[in-house]
């Protein structure tokens, strides 16, 4: 199972990314955005332990989730998925 | 006491409303800023809110709900964020202060006058003033003070056609009517949450409703972007700046739960309430009653006079008897002026889900009395 991050634009993305996911029977979690991964500032995220990251793109895809980027957490960090 | 006041705030508010504040006092921090257990409770009872409101409304997306303090904040974000420089904001002669006051504040306005109980009346007026230059137009979906309904539809729909923005004061029809929002061709959509929607006083709520925009008034924090010395251009954080009123959220939920399982069975228990009191009131000498052709009628109001007598006495009067409702002029001195009732203004009774009939009954008796008393005070 890897731990992927998927970053989105407020809390209230984060709350309908849960949301989204949670539909597709796939759990997550609301954490603060990771150093390193932030766009100008205090943001939020999701995290998601799975190993079925192809159904949490498109089920984020299909629910038209706006400027969402998904990262890949490695040894050296975050990956850009 | 017997409450006939829930247009101005809900009294009788369903107990999950007042767990769900106490809940929130206890256990819940403040939302968007923190990550830890609490603040993340808090952001998902928000959110639970804004999704809540939205499919109440039939809208498909939570972030365009703006919370706000109340209705007249939501109103002023609408008015204030649309209004352009030397723009005519046109409003009808039915508004309250909440919109008259930040159109006045904004410039220039022209009011649509009107036969209230006659929609080629109404359109026509607003059609007349809907020309260039226009830069907003405001209609309220329900009169607070008559309880006549305008069609807001169709005023929004010329609106749409001329490019104007188009915000629709909700405030009474919200949670009693059936409202759409993709039906009212509006841009924006504003109404408290402590009225009929039986949340807690300090909550408001703005539904943005197209891709125009209002230009944000308030600045501040908001959780997200903080490097950013603008507004976020994300909704809702655009127009929430500073922390919100969690618990009253909270509260409101339970409340928009409460009418989501119940809108229909509350608009016909209003209707009915509503109807008897004014069969019961009909024909009594000295009271006259306010009032249209019941499809231009929302039900759970009924404004009254008795004999020219100032309002301010009769429901005074009525207090002393335990009844409670509102009289004045409702904050809404242009729809007084149109129906000749600005000297006096009109007693208010106002329905909600939890009235009853036995209620209704005493409360017609008592007009019946102090209509019949040569001197009140």
């Amino acid at each position: 199972m890897e731990i992927y991050i998927i970053t989105v634009r407020s809390v209230t993305y984060a709350q309908k990314t849960v949301g989204i996911l949670s539909e597709n029977r796939i759990k997550s979690r609301i954490i603060k955005r990771p150093k390193g991964l932030d766009v100008g500032g205090c943001g939020y995220a999701v995290e998601v332990r799975t190993s079925r990251i192809g159904e949490v793109t498109s089920a984020l895809a299909d629910a038209a989730l706006p400027d969402f980027k998904i990262y890949k957490r490695g040894r050296d960090g975050y990956v850009l998925f | 006491m017997y409450y006939f006041d829930s247009a101005a705030t809900s009294f009788y508010r369903p107990y999950s409303v007042r767990v769900a504040v106490n809940d929130a006092i206890a256990r819940l921090a403040g939302y968007g800023r923190s990550g830890h257990t609490s603040a993340a409770a808090a952001a998902e009872r928000v959110y639970l809110c804004r999704k809540s409101v939205a499919e109440l409304f039939g809208m498909s997306n939570p972030e365009r709900v703006i919370f706000c303090n109340n209705a007249t904040h939501a109103l002023n974000i609408a008015i204030r964020g649309f209004s352009r420089k030397n723009g005519v904001g046109v409003i009808s002669c039915f508004e309250h202060n909440a919109v008259s006051r930040p159109a006045y504040a904004c410039g220039r306005v022209a009011v649509a006058e009107f036969d209230p109980y006659n929609e080629d009346s109404i359109l026509s007026s607003f059609k007349g003033l809907l020309a260039s230059g226009v830069s907003l137009c405001v209609c309220t979906m329900v009169s607070n003070a008559f309880g006549n309904i305008l069609p807001v539809s169709e005023i929004g729909a010329m609106c749409k056609k001329r490019g104007v923005p188009f915000v629709v004061d909700a405030s009474q029809a919200a949670g009693t009517l059936d409202i759409d929002v993709k039906k009212l061709n509006a841009d924006a959509v504003c109404m408290p949450g402590h009225k009929a929607l039986l949340g807690p006083t300090g909550t408001g709520i703005l539904l943005l409703t197209s891709d125009m925009l209002p230009a944000p008034i308030m600045f501040g924090g908001t959780g997200s972007m903080s490097q950013s010395r603008d507004m976020p251009d994300v909704l809702p954080d655009r127009y929430e700046a500073g922390t919100l009123n969690v618990a009253g959220i909270c509260g409101l939920l339970e409340g928009v739960r409460f009418v989501r399982q119940n809108r229909e069975g509350i608009f016909k228990h209003e209707a009915l309430l509503c109807k008897e009191l004014r069969a019961m009131l009909t024909g009594i000498p000295r009271v006259k009653l306010y009032y249209g052709p019941e499809q231009m009628q929302c039900p759970g109001l009924l404004s009254f006079g008795v004999d020219g007598r100032p309002s301010e006495e009769i429901v005074q009067a009525l207090a002393d008897e335990g009844f409670a409702l509102r009289g004045g002029l409702h904050c809404a001195p242009l729809a007084h002026k149109r129906m000749g009732t600005t000297e006096n203004g009109t007693a208010r009774v106002s329905f909600c889900y939890a009235n009853t009939l036995y209620q209704t009954v005493k409360l017609a008796e008592a007009i019946e009395k102090l209509a019949n008393q040569k001197n009140m005070i």
